[in-house]
C-alpha cells in the first residue's frame, strides 16, 4: 500500500486513475495542474509515487518532474508520465528530466499493476 | 522503527528505503565488523543493498533465505575479488 | 493447422507476391529506393514470422536473403540481374516450402540441404567480407539457434530457451526514482539473478552511496518479449541474449562426440594422476565443470548433485553416466536427428509464449478462408433455389383461395425474399471478387524468365488489372493465360534481329488486357509477333480430317482461324509446321469452355495475334431456361438462348440427314432432343418447340417438348457415373425438390454432327 499523487487536468483521467489505484489498495491525492501538485506537496503530502500528465495548462508534466527532482524529499520518488503511444520523443524527454517511466493512455488495470510492481516496494 | 543502529548491531526491520542510507552508510564505516541483522528485513532499496555489499557488512539472519537477502550472501568471494 | 500457422502461411504468400513484384520492378529500375525498401521489408517480415516456428531452413534462407538486401539497401552491393535471379529462386523455394508447410505442417527432409545451398549462394553475393557483421547486428531478433551458455553464468537447470539480461543502470538511476533491484526481482519468469559489482569498487570511505555502481545479470524463462517489455523503461541500459538450455543443445555430430570422449578420458586421467595432491581441489572443480558441459551438449542429465565432501565419487558417477552416451550415439541425441526436430516442434504447436509475438495487423481486412465463403455462397444459393418454391406454392394456393388474397400475399412475399436473396448473393459474390492483378502480376516472372532463356527482348504490359472476377474464375484462368503467353513468346514473337529485319522494334510486346464486358470478364492476350498463317492451319485441319473441303470453302478468314482450337489439330509434331503456333491451343480452349467461357482468335500475318477469352464473372448461380424433353427437365444457360419459337414441322428442310429451319432469314440446323436422349419419337407433332441457342457463334435449334420459365440455380458439377456423360454440365436442385440437368450445349451440338 502506498500513497500516490496523480496530476492531470482531465477530471475523467483523475477519476479513473483514482479508482484503479484504490482498487490496488493505494491512497491517492489528486492535483489538476503542476502548480496545484506543488502546493499540495508543500502542504505536507508525501506520496511514494507520482503520476503526471504531460500537457497541462501552466507548467508541463516534464517541468514538474524536473522541478521536483531538485527537492531532496522527491529525489528518489518514482515518477511516471502519462503518454500516448506515439509520443516516443516525449518519453525520452521525460526520462531526461528525471521521470522513471511512463504509462500509455488509456491506462488499464494490467498496465498499472505491472508498473507498480516494478517501482514500489511491496507494490 | 525500520532501522536501529547501535554499537552492538544494526537491526533492519521491514522495508528499508533509500533514505535510510543517509544513516546506514556512516554507521557501516564506523562499525566495519559489527553484524547487520536482516532477520526481519522484508526488503530493501537497491541503494541499501549496494552499500551493504560495498562495505562488506557482516550479515546475520540471511542464511537459509531464498529471497532478496541472497544477494547479500551470494558469492562473498566474488564481491571481495572485485573489490581489490 | 493451427490459426497462427495458417496466418503465417497466408501472410507469407502475400509478402512473397509483394517481394516478387518489387524485384521485377527493380530490374527495370535498380535505383528505386522504395522498391528496395518494400522488398527488404517483405523479406524481413517473412523471416521474422517464420522464426515463430521451427522451419529453420526457411528462416535461414530468408535471413540470408534479408542480409543480402540489407547490403543492397545500404548501397554496399549493386543490384544486378544475377542477384535478382537468386532472390527469385529464393522466393520460389519459399513458395514450395509454404506448400509443404500447408500440407504437412513441416518441411520436407531435403529442405535443410536445399536451404543451406541457397543461403550460401545468397551470402556469396554479399560482396563485403564482413557478412557476419550483418548477422550480429540484429542478433537479438534474428536468433534461430540460441547462443551457447555464457562462460560467466553458473550452470542453471532450465528447460527450453531462456533469456539472459545484462542490466547496467546509469549511475544516476536513483535520482530518476529507479530501484533497479526491484525491477530485477520482479522480472517475469525470473530463474536466477545476481548483482555484479563494479570492476573498481572505490575504497569504503569514498563510496557515494547514492551513485549506482553495481549492475545485474538476470536469467528468465519468460518469453523474450515479456522480458523486454519488463525492462522497457530502461531499454537503453539492458542487453538481451537468448541462451541455449540443455534440452535445446544441438545433437552431437561425430567429430563433437569424439571430442567429448577425448575430454572425458583426459578428465579421468587428471583425476587418477593427482590423488591427494594439494591441487586436488582445483582438479575436481575443473573436472566438474567440464563434465557438466559435456552432459549439457549431449543432453544428459547428471545425477546425483555434486557431493562437496566426496566430489571424486560424484565425478566418477557422472563419468559412468556419460561414457555410454558417448561410445554409441547418445540416446537423446540419436532420437532427435536434426531433420526430425522441426516436425516435432510443430506437432506441439508453437508455445503460447511465442504466440504472443504474432505480428498484429493494423488494417481492417479480414482474412477468411475461401471455404467459409463458399459455404456462405452455397447457402445463399440454396435460399435462392428454395425461394423458387414460392411460385409453385402460389399456384397451389390459387386452387383453394377464392379471394386471391393468399396468392397475392405469397407473391408479395416472394418478391421480398427474391430481392433479399439476390442482394445477399451479390454481396457474397462481391466478397469473392478479386482483381485480375492477383494472377496477372505473376506472369511478369514468366515473361522475364522465358525471354532471358530464349534471348528475346520482351515487354510485358498489363492493362485493366483491377478488373474483378470471381476468385474461382480468376484462379482457373491462370493456366490458360500461361499457355497463351508461352505460345506468344515461344512461337509468336521473333528474336530481336528478325524483328529489326522486318522493320519492327527490337523489343516485342505481350499485352494482356482485362476488362468487364456485360456479365462477363474478358481477357485478351495480344502479341506483336509474326502472326498465324491461316492457310497452314486450314491445310493441317484438312490433312487430319477435322474438317471437310466443302466446309472450308464456305469459311471466312476469321472462321478458318478458329480451327486452331479444334481438338487434334495442334499435336506436338504439328508445331513447327504451323508457324510454330498452336501448342495446346485446343487444351486452352477446352479449359476456357469448361469454365463456361468462350475463346476466339484473330491474327494478321506479320503483325501479331490476339486471343480473346470471355468468362462468366461468377460461377456460382446461373439463370437457366428450363425445357422439357420426354418427361425430364433440362436447363440451358440463359445467355446462350437466342430465342424460343414454335414452328410448323412443314417448315423443316432436309439436307441429307440434317434438318434445318429458316428463321429470320437464317438457316438453323435442328437438334432433335428426344432422339438424342433416345426417347420415344413424337415427330407426329405438327408444331415443334425450338429453342435457338448460340454456341461459339453458331446457332442451333433444340427441338424440345415444352418450354418452362427461367430459374436461378446453382449448377453443381456432375459426380459419380453421371460425370461420364459429357452432354450434361451439371445438376441443379429445384425449389420443388426435383433435379434439373444442365445441358452442355457444345457437346450436344457436337453429338449431332458426329
Amino acid at each position: 500500500m502506498a500513497h500516490v499523487m496523480i496530476v492531470d487536468d482531465s477530471p475523467t483521467v483523475l477519476m479513473s486513475m483514482e479508482s484503479l489505484l484504490q482498487r490496488f489498495g493505494h491512497t491517492v491525492v489528486s492535483a489538476n495542474t503542476a502548480e496545484d501538485a506543488v502546493d499540495k506537496l508543500r502542504g505536507g503530502e508525501e506520496p511514494k509515487m507520482l503520476i503526471t500528465d504531460l500537457h497541462m495548462p501552466g507548467k508541463s508534466g516534464i517541468e514538474l518532474i524536473g522541478f521536483l527532482r531538485q527537492h531532496p524529499a522527491h529525489r528518489f520518488t518514482p515518477m511516471l508520465v502519462l503518454t500516448t503511444d506515439s509520443q516516443q520523443d516525449r518519453r525520452d524527454q521525460a526520462k531526461k528530466a528525471g521521470a522513471t517511466g511512463w504509462l500509455t493512455k488509456p491506462v488499464d488495470h494490467k498496465q498499472l499493476e505491472t508498473a507498480l510492481q516494478k517501482l514500489l516496494p511491496n507494490g | 522503527m525500520p532501522i536501529s543502529l547501535t554499537s552492538e548491531a544494526a537491526v533492519l526491520d521491514g522495508y528499508i528505503d533509500i533514505t535510510e542510507v543517509d544513516a546506514l552508510y556512516p554507521w557501516l564505516q564506523d562499525h566495519p565488523e559489527t553484524p547487520v541483522d536482516v532477520t526481519d528485513c522484508t526488503g530493501a532499496h537497491t541503494a541499501v543493498v549496494q552499500v551493504l555489499i560495498a562495505c562488506g557488512a557482516s550479515i546475520q539472519g540471511a542464511a537459509d533465505t531464498t529471497d532478496w537477502r541472497q544477494y547479500l550472501l551470494a558469492d562473498r568471494q566474488f564481491y571481495a575479488k572485485k573489490r581489490t | 493447422m493451427n490459426a497462427l500457422l495458417t496466418q503465417f502461411v497466408a501472410e507469407s504468400r502475400d509478402l512473397i507476391e509483394t517481394a516478387s513484384k518489387a524485384l521485377l520492378d527493380l530490374e527495370q529500375n535498380a535505383n528505386d529506393k522504395d522498391q528496395i525498401d518494400q522488398l527488404f521489408r517483405a523479406v524481413h517480415t517473412i523471416k521474422g514470422a517464420s522464426g515463430l516456428f521451427e522451419f529453420q531452413p526457411l528462416t535461414k534462407t530468408v535471413h540470408a536473403g534479408e542480409d543480402l538486401l540489407d547490403t543492397i539497401r545500404a548501397g554496399d552491393v549493386a543490384f544486378t540481374s544475377e542477384i535478382a535471379d537468386v532472390l527469385l529462386e529464393m522466393l520460389d523455394r519459399c513458395v514450395e516450402w509454404l506448400d509443404q508447410v500447408e500440407e504437412n505442417e513441416a518441411l520436407n527432409d531435403n529442405a535443410a540441404t536445399i536451404g543451406e545451398a541457397l543461403s550460401d549462394r545468397l551470402r556469396a553475393l554479399i560482396d563485403t567480407p564482413v557478412a557476419g557483421a550483418a548477422l550480429t547486428d540484429d542478433a537479438p531478433e534474428a536468433e534461430e539457434v540460441a547462443l551457447s551458455w555464457p562462460e560467466d553464468i553458473p550452470e542453471l537447470d532450465v528447460n527450453g530457451a531462456v533469456t539472459l539480461v545484462r542490466y547496467t543502470p546509469s549511475e544516476n538511476a536513483f535520482f530518476t526514482g529507479d530501484d533497479p533491484l526491484r525491477t530485477v526481482q520482479s522480472t517475469p519468469g525470473l530463474v536466477w539473478s545476481r548483482i555484479v559489482p563494479p570492476e573498481d569498487w572505490p575504497v569504503s570511505g569514498e563510496i557515494d552511496p547514492f551513485m549506482l555502481a553495481i549492475s545485474f545479470d538476470i536469467v528468465s524463462d519468460a518469453p523474450p518479449q515479456e522480458v523486454e517489455e519488463h525492462f522497457s523503461y530502461v531499454s537503453d541500459e539492458v542487453t538481451f541474449e537468448a541462451i541455449a538450455a540443455a534440452s535445446d543443445a544441438p545433437a552431437l555430430d561425430e567429430p563433437l562426440r569424439a571430442m567429448a570422449s577425448a575430454l572425458l578420458a583426459s578428465q579421468r586421467e587428471l583425476l587418477a594422476s593427482d590423488q591427494a595432491s594439494p591441487a586436488e581441489e582445483h582438479c575436481t572443480a575443473s573436472a566438474g565443470v567440464v563434465l557438466r558441459r559435456i552432459a549439457r551438449s549431449i543432453g544428459v542429465t547428471l545425477t546425483p548433485d555434486l557431493d562437496p565432501n566426496n566430489p571424486r565419487a560424484t565425478l566418477d558417477a557422472w563419468m559412468a553416466l556419460l561414457q555410454p552416451a558417448l561410445i554409441k550415439p547418445a540416446p537423446v541425441a540419436a532420437a532427435k536427428p536434426v531433420e526430425a526436430a522441426p516436425e516435432e516442434a510443430v506437432d506441439d504447436g508453437p508455445e503460447p509464449a511465442k504466440q504472443s509475438a504474432t505480428p498484429t495487423r493494423a488494417n481492417s481486412h479480414l482474412r477468411v478462408s475461401s471455404e467459409r465463403i463458399d459455404t456462405l455462397m452455397n447457402l445463399a444459393g440454396e435460399l435462392i433455389v428454395a425461394k423458387n418454391a414460392m411460385p409453385f406454392l402460389a399456384q397451389k394456393a390459387e386452387a383453394i383461395d377464392e379471394t386471391g388474397e393468399l396468392v397475392r400475399e405469397i407473391k408479395a412475399q416472394h418478391n421480398t425474399i427474391n430481392r433479399i436473396s439476390e442482394e445477399l448473393q451479390s454481396a457474397i459474390m462481391q466478397i469473392r471478387m478479386v482483381p485480375m492483378s492477383t494472377i496477372l502480376s505473376r506472369f511478369n516472372r514468366l515473361v522475364r524468365d522465358m525471354s532471358r532463356k530464349l534471348g528475346k527482348e520482351i515487354q510485358y504490359v498489363v492493362e485493366g488489372e483491377d478488373t474483378e472476377a470471381d476468385k474461382a474464375i480468376v484462379d482457373e484462368l491462370a493456366e490458360p493465360i500461361v499457355h497463351l503467353i508461352r505460345n506468344s513468346i515461344d512461337h509468336g514473337l521473333e528474336d530481336p534481329a528478325m524483328r529489326e529485319a522486318c522493320g519492327k522494334q527490337r523489343m516485342g510486346t505481350i499485352h494482356v488486357k482485362a476488362y468487364q464486358h456485360e456479365e462477363s470478364v474478358a481477357l485478351e492476350v495480344i502479341d506483336d509477333g509474326k502472326g498465324i498463317d491461316v492457310d497452314t492451319v486450314v491445310a493441317k485441319a484438312l490433312e487430319r480430317g477435322l474438317v471437310d473441303q466443302e466446309k472450308v470453302a464456305n469459311m471466312s478468314h476469321a472462321e478458318a482461324l478458329q480451327l486452331i482450337f479444334l481438338a487434334g489439330l495442334s499435336t506436338k509434331d504439328a508445331v513447327s509446321d504451323l508457324s510454330g503456333r498452336g501448342v495446346g491451343m485446343d487444351a486452352v480452349a477446352s479449359m476456357v469452355r469448361r469454365l463456361g467461357g468462350t475463346i476466339a482468335i484473330s491474327s494478321e500475318k506479320g503483325r501479331g495475334t490476339k486471343i480473346t477469352m470471355k468468362l462468366p464473372l461468377s460461377m456460382a448461380v446461373q439463370r437457366l431456361m428450363m425445357v422439357e424433353v420426354g418427361d425430364g427437365l433440362y436447363g440451358v444457360p440463359i445467355d446462350r438462348v437466342v430465342e424460343s419459337q414454335k414452328i410448323k414441322s412443314s417448315n423443316i428442310r432436309r439436307h441429307r440427314d440434317a434438318e434445318m429451319v429458316v428463321m429470320r432469314d437464317r438457316l438453323i440446323p435442328l437438334v432433335r432432343m428426344r432422339k438424342l436422349f433416345a426417347c420415344d419419337s413424337s415427330d407426329a407433332d405438327d408444331i415443334l418447340s425450338v429453342m435457338v441457342v448460340d454456341v461459339d457463334g453458331r446457332e442451333s435449334g433444340l427441338v424440345v417438348d415444352k418450354f418452362h420459365p427461367g430459374v436461378d440455380a446453382i449448377i453443381k458439377p456432375m459426380t459419380g457415373v453421371l460425370s461420364n456423360y459429357p452432354c450434361y454440365s451439371g445438376t441443379a436442385l429445384l425449389g420443388d425438390g426435383s433435379i434439373l440437368l444442365a445441358l452442355n450445349l457444345r457437346e450436344i451440338i457436337e453429338c449431332q454432327y458426329h
